[in-house]
């Protein structure tokens, strides 16, 4: 299925106007979850010959000169979008940009020497470890000093935290986490979470020696 | 001697007639990119921005009326409650918005633009001596910048989205999916007539707001969270029009 | 074959069908989705893990042989399938049959288990590759200093792996960590876990497959041509069969465009000798490159001329073979024909190697019916219908 799906994805050659497929367009022929189904990117029919050979024919001298030609590539998506919860669907597919960007951030804020730990705040567990787990391995494949252990406060800290607004509670648990040495020295804790219900983007703070500070 | 009833000139005549009458587009609206993602917020809330005062500008470019772009975002984000000025900025960089008492919280700048149009010589052709039951198709693909600011310039939310539009020409396409958009298909599956324009606004419509929704939550992290202060009148911007 | 499938449905988009509303369906059919993204997921996951431990045979986490514990694989959200467990199966596999990779893994229950413990700030419920010092107060030694955590999830388009070597000691040092992608791995090969190769030559052999098929293809066909019985005789005419070869190029090596020309051979003793001089312009209709694993349809359009001498050859003409016609065949002059004649048709062809042939054939020299009737009138009359299975050398 996928591979017949795959086969729509190039849906054609602009310019290349004896292609028969002009004259049936994949997408007339497709209905409106399958429309949605799709990424797609537009790229030179250059770079689209190099990314799948055997698709996309080579370009002629004169079409490299004049550049005009694209290809619009797609792909299937692994789920539609009704079949995860919006929210989730929107963080989950743009995961890796994200994370990568609050792990650069978060990096240029404090040398090699720090050991990070790291968590996410999601309403979602499965979500909330899918996010910790990126935001880990970016920060480790950036070379930094990453542990896998998750710094837990007590039970009555936690207790107390819950019934703060999120303005105060991630600058008191990181203040807390210090003060109880879960957190100490080198360490520095990022945390990634969600402050509002509707919203589809993560925002990055860094707790380091009992201070938290908001990424940009 | 008479002729034959299809060899008649009237007759042709009306049956050409007829065939031109009933031709008509079936166009098909095909999100590529970031459209198609889900969104978080439900655009049909009537205060989803209550109290936010926004400031559009719509940046001309090729093959889009920014001016009506402008209009029709004014009209669905005040429907979702925000107080909204728009602005359409014909020559690039050259913002007019003036100082302000009252400056706007949040300033999106959009620019729509054409990136591709396509059509196939070869299916005009078919499509004129079939007399259009063979339908001519073209594929127009366009690209909205979003750039959302706060008051003092810094940069909250910036996306770009992608779609492409593929119109059928013909008597055939228009009669075969006119008759199945009366009789079998459901009203959001619909393709004949202007379905493309509402499914493409209300998806462009939902996806700006969930970035100026996006901004307005960054921009209280920025602020630790703190009430938002009366913002200060923007500086004139650099090259804004006297 | 979809494209043969658009080009038959008239001008109708195929969403017919209205929303269901019984929930209890609705949860069949996600569920139906589920084992659907499942099952495409599993090859390419598999990739992922193929270029993974590739990764390691070329660049070992370790410098010795060093046991790992596999804490287990997560999939992505909300696919609760059994795909965790081949995964884990297939990277055993690979470790076993890469023993570059330095990794061992060893097996562990109590790391993947539940483990409490109480101390000063409290009850800590966590599970025992999160606590290895709980699993050592507990005497449940897991049998190697290092975990392994891989995390499958499906971002958009792309699979996404993340995987993590950590110290299984307090620290959970992350010691390294790779993410791969299915879009910037090669597509999922079903390549052999004995010879793992990188993204880079995955491609190339993907090229070198699809530059081994050539531009230019030499073509053999057997084939018959059958005409239809003509109005004005009780008896079929005869079929000729035909032995042709020729040289098919393709416009690219795509090969959804190509073009043949051939010559034919056809005798018939005591009725005819003929020969063909033929091309076609063949579309692949099945997709818009051929496959490397599935039959490719083309139809084709095609035109030529045949001459043919012998007795069969006097149902070409356009007139009624007279008694002195067929006399005149015994006295060795023998009726003769040249025809002009196009051609349409499919071709199902097989990793360009062997294919089956259908066409219909018009000739437009004939005039009259008495002889050759017609098949199919399709404003023209094909009065002409063969078959042939091809050699492509």
């Amino acid at each position: 299925m996928r591979g017949l799906r795959a086969l729509v994805g190039l849906l054609g050659l602009s310019g290349c106007v004896l292609d028969p497929r002009f004259l049936a367009d994949p997408v007339v022929f497709s209905n409106r979850a399958e429309r949605r189904s799709l990424d797609c990117t537009r790229l030179s029919q250059l770079e689209a010959f190099e990314r799948y050979p055997g698709q996309v024919p080579a370009p002629q001298a004169r079409t490299l000169a004049s550049e005009d030609t694209t290809v619009l590539t797609c792909a299937p998506r692994y789920f539609g979008i009704d079949e995860r919860p919006a929210r989730d669907e929107a963080i989950l597919s743009t995961l890796r940009e994200q994370v990568g960007a609050l792990a650069d951030q978060a990096r240029a804020l404090h040398g090699r020497e720090a050991v990070w730990h790291v968590d996410a705040f999601y309403p979602s567990l499965p979500v909330a470890q899918k996010i910790a787990v990126a935001a880990r391995t970016t920060l480790a494949e950036r070379g930094l000093t990453v542990s896998n252990r998750v710094p837990t406060l007590a039970a009555g800290d936690v207790a107390v935290l819950a019934t703060l607004p999120p303005a105060e509670v991630y600058a008191a648990a990181c203040r807390r986490s210090f003060e109880t040495r879960v957190l100490e020295g080198n360490d520095v804790f990022l945390g990634v979470m969600i402050v509002d219900a509707r919203e589809t983007i993560l925002h990055g703070g860094v707790c380091s020696e009992g201070a938290w500070r908001w990424l940009p | 001697m008479a002729l034959a009833l299809h060899q008649r000139p009237d007759v042709r005549a009306g049956w050409l007639v007829v065939a031109l009458i009933s031709t008509g587009c079936v166009t098909v609206y095909q999100p590529l990119v970031g459209l198609q993602r889900p969104i978080a917020i439900d655009p049909s809330w009537s205060n989803t921005f209550a109290g936010t005062k926004l400031h559009l500008r719509c940046h001309q470019a090729d093959g889009v009326e920014a001016d009506v772009l402008c209009r029709n975002l004014r009209t669905a984000f005040s429907k979702q409650g925000a107080a909204v000025t728009t602005e359409v900025v014909r020559q690039p960089g050259r913002s007019a918005m003036a100082p302000n008492a009252d400056p706007p919280q949040y300033v999106m700048d959009i620019t729509s633009r054409r990136v591709g149009q396509s059509a196939s010589a070869l299916s005009a052709v078919l499509c004129i001596i079939t007399f259009t039951i063979v339908p001519q198709v073209e594929e127009y693909s366009f690209a909205q910048d979003v750039t959302v600011r706060d008051a003092q310039g810094f940069i909250l939310a910036q996306q770009t989205f992608h779609e492409r539009f593929v119109e059928s020409f013909g008597v055939g396409v228009w009669a075969v999916n006119g008759l199945l958009d009366l009789l079998v298909r459901p009203k959001e599956e619909q393709v004949t007539g202007d379905r493309f324009k509402e499914e493409f606004s209300k998806d462009l419509h939902g996806h700006l707001g969930q970035v100026l929704y996006n901004a307005s939550v960054r921009a209280r992290v920025m602020r630790s969270f703190e009430p938002d202060a009366p913002a200060k009148p923007a500086e004139k911007p650099k090259g804004a029009a006297p | 074959m979809r494209a043969a499938a658009w080009s038959v449905m008239a001008f109708a988009t195929v969403a017919l069908s209205a929303e269901p509303v019984d929930v209890d369906l609705k949860e069949r059919q996600l569920e139906l989705l589920r084992a659907e993204v499942a099952s495409e997921l599993q090859l390419q996951a598999a990739g992922l893990l193929d270029e993974l431990v590739y990764g390691w045979t070329q660049e070992p986490p370790f410098t010795v042989d060093t046991p790992v514990v596999l804490t287990g694989v997560t999939v992505p959200v909300s696919l609760g399938t059994g795909l965790e467990a081949y995964l884990e199966n297939h990277l055993a596999s690979l470790v076993t049959k890469n023993p570059k990779s330095r990794v061992q893994l060893v097996h562990c229950p109590a790391c993947s288990a539940w483990v409490v413990r109480s101390g000063p700030v409290g009850t800590v419920v966590t599970r025992g590759f999160d606590d290895p010092q709980a699993l050592a107060q507990g005497g449940l030694a897991p049998g190697g200093k290092h975990a392994l955590f891989l995390d499958f999830e499906a971002e958009g388009a792309s699979l996404v792996l993340r995987a993590r070597l950590t110290t299984l000691d307090p620290s959970l040092r992350i010691v390294s960590a790779r993410t791969l992608t299915t879009t910037t791995s090669t597509p999922a090969l079903l390549r052999s876990g004995e010879r793992l190769v990188s993204a880079q030559e995955a491609r190339k052999e993907y090229l070198e497959a699809l530059g081994g098929r050539g531009l230019f293809l030499v073509p053999v066909r057997f084939g018959v041509r059958a005409y239809a019985t003509g109005t004005n005789s009780n008896v079929g005419n005869v079929p000729f069969l035909w032995l042709s070869t020729g040289l098919e190029a393709a416009f690219s090596q795509a090969r959804a465009w190509t073009a043949s020309i051939n010559a034919g051979f056809s005798w018939l003793p005591q009725s005819h000798v003929a020969v063909m001089a033929q091309g076609r312009i063949s579309r692949l209709l099945s997709g818009s490159s051929t496959s490397l694993t599935w039959p490719d349809l083309y139809g084709f359009f095609g035109a030529g001329v045949m001459f043919g001498q012998g007795r069969s050859m006097l149902a070409f003409r356009n007139t009624n073979p007279t008694i002195d016609d067929i006399i005149n065949t015994n006295t060795n002059n023998e009726p003769r024909a040249t025809l002009g004649l196009f051609s349409l048709g499919l071709e199902l062809r097989v990793k360009n190697r062997i294919s089956l042939i259908a066409f219909l054939e018009t000739l437009p020299a004939i005039e009259i019916t008495d002889n050759i009737g017609t098949y199919v009138n399709l404003l023209i009359r094909f009065q002409s219908f063969g078959v042939e299975v091809s050699f492509c050398f």
